[in-house]
């Protein structure tokens, strides 16, 4: 089951900040990695207004336009800030997978 | 049709991810993804964008449109309701601020007699919130129009403050003289046992409401132009944002009370031989009834009319919050 079908439960700028991990992307191609990655279907209205937040955070930083199309990047910080909330992240599954087996 | 749902962004938007957001939705769309959920997706994000600007560049002369224009709104909604308040109110025997110590004690006595006590004591909130909300709006909108009087199109529409006197003074004395119900004794009606007025009465209560309705349109086109001027400090904008919260505050409990009414009324009584339970007003050959049960018909407006201060105070919040940086820094 995909993560959509559980609802809000998906993160667009966590999502955003993991896809960027793997190298920087345009929009077209965030969109794309996030289906593949996480079955979350992202819209443009939605997208940008996570890339103007994390934008503005200064969690990524965008690169010189390549085409009709401009490329993000995540920072320092956006790496810093990811890695943080993905290890409470996993944490979190850890006792919650723990006690589900144990129950 | 993306190019018109585009443009609903704000225009520093449009400048930094304007072009990006239009290819990437025809990419989609040649992808086979649904325009229509597209476009849906993309009103929504244009909403939010207007709503909380994140990403915003930190320019003073941005983020002061940005205050201006929510103060604007979150003021207009009351200006729009005043008609239905004053409709809604003319006719009640339960008077309200504007009539005097007498009249209000009086507005109680007969509520008390008939058992409607509550409905008396909403009326007089309603009343009340009225008077702070017009107060609010002429002291606030002055300093804020004063504030823009660089502007030369502003420096006309400086003495904003004076087109609420006349509106103020007129309803006062219109109110003391109980010129409501001139219209039951001096029009086509039976007399009213508590109207002391003479024939000049009916005349007088329509120039106070051509002066009301003008009064009404200078101020709203008043408004939104000082929103659209660019000279006001910070410190004149902070002073508008509070405008904004005791128009807003006013218009939410105003808009309870109205709504407690319509939950309390239904009820009808007789008070010396009058019926209070409805009000004619006889115009000509035309009769407008103000019935005590429509509450209804003020309370809709009302609650609509609050929504659209609130959502332009948490907007003003945000947009003062970053204008105080520059302030400042400066």
């Amino acid at each position: 089951m995909g993560i959509a079908r559980l609802g809000r439960t998906h993160d667009a700028s966590l999502l955003v900040l993991t896809s960027l991990t793997g190298g920087p992307k345009h929009g077209y191609g965030l969109i794309q990695d996030i289906r593949e990655m996480a079955d979350v279907s992202l819209g443009p209205g939605t997208l940008y207004g996570v890339l103007a937040r994390l934008e503005e955070e200064g969690l990524i930083q965008s690169l010189a336009p390549s085409g009709r199309r401009r490329p993000y990047c995540i920072t320092a910080k956006g790496s810093a800030v990811l890695r943080e909330r993905l290890q409470v992240a996993a944490v979190m599954a850890r006792v919650g997978l723990r006690r589900l087996g144990a129950t | 049709m993306f190019d018109r749902v585009i443009a609903l962004y704000p225009r520093w938007w449009r400048d930094v991810y304007g072009s990006e957001v239009r290819h990437l939705t025809e990419d989609l769309v040649a992808d086979g993804q649904s325009a229509r959920r597209l476009t849906v997706n993309l009103v929504s994000g244009a909403v939010r964008a207007r709503l909380w600007a994140r990403g915003m560049p930190m320019r003073p002369d941005l983020w002061a449109v940005r205050s201006r224009l929510s103060i604007a709104l979150a003021t207009l909604p009351w200006l729009a309701v005043l008609p239905f308040l004053a409709a809604g109110l003319h006719g009640s025997t339960a008077y309200i601020l504007f009539h005097g110590p007498d009249s209000l004690r009086r507005a109680h006595a007969v509520a008390d007699e008939t058992g409607m006590s509550a409905l008396g004591y909403l009326y007089d909130v309603l009343g009340y919130g009225m008077t702070v909300g017009m107060v609010a709006a002429v002291v606030g909108w002055g300093a804020l129009s004063q504030a823009a009087a660089r502007s030369r199109r502003a420096r006309r529409l400086v003495n904003v403050p004076l087109y609420f006197l006349p509106l103020v003074v007129g309803l006062y004395v219109g109110r003391v003289s109980e010129l409501d119900r001139a219209w039951t004794s001096h029009g086509v009606g039976p007399p009213v046992p508590l109207n002391p007025n003479g024939p000049w009465a009916g005349p007088l209560l329509v120039a106070l409401w051509i002066v009301f309705v003008m009064a009404l349109v200078a101020t709203s086109v008043a408004l939104l132009t000082v929103a659209r001027d660019q000279e006001i400090p910070p410190r004149a904008i902070k002073r508008g944002r509070q405008v904004a919260t005791v128009v807003a505050l006013a218009l939410c409990c105003m808009a309870v009370c109205a709504i407690a009414g319509a939950a309390l009324s239904g009820s009808h009584g007789v008070v010396q031989g009058v019926s209070y339970s409805s009000v004619t007003f006889h115009i000509r050959t035309a009769s407008v009834t103000v019935r005590r049960y429509d509450w209804l018909a003020l309370s809709a407006p009302l609650a609509v009319a609050a929504t659209v201060p609130i959502a332009g105070w948490f907007v003003s919040r945000h947009a003062v919050r970053n204008l105080s940086t520059f302030f400042f820094r400066f």
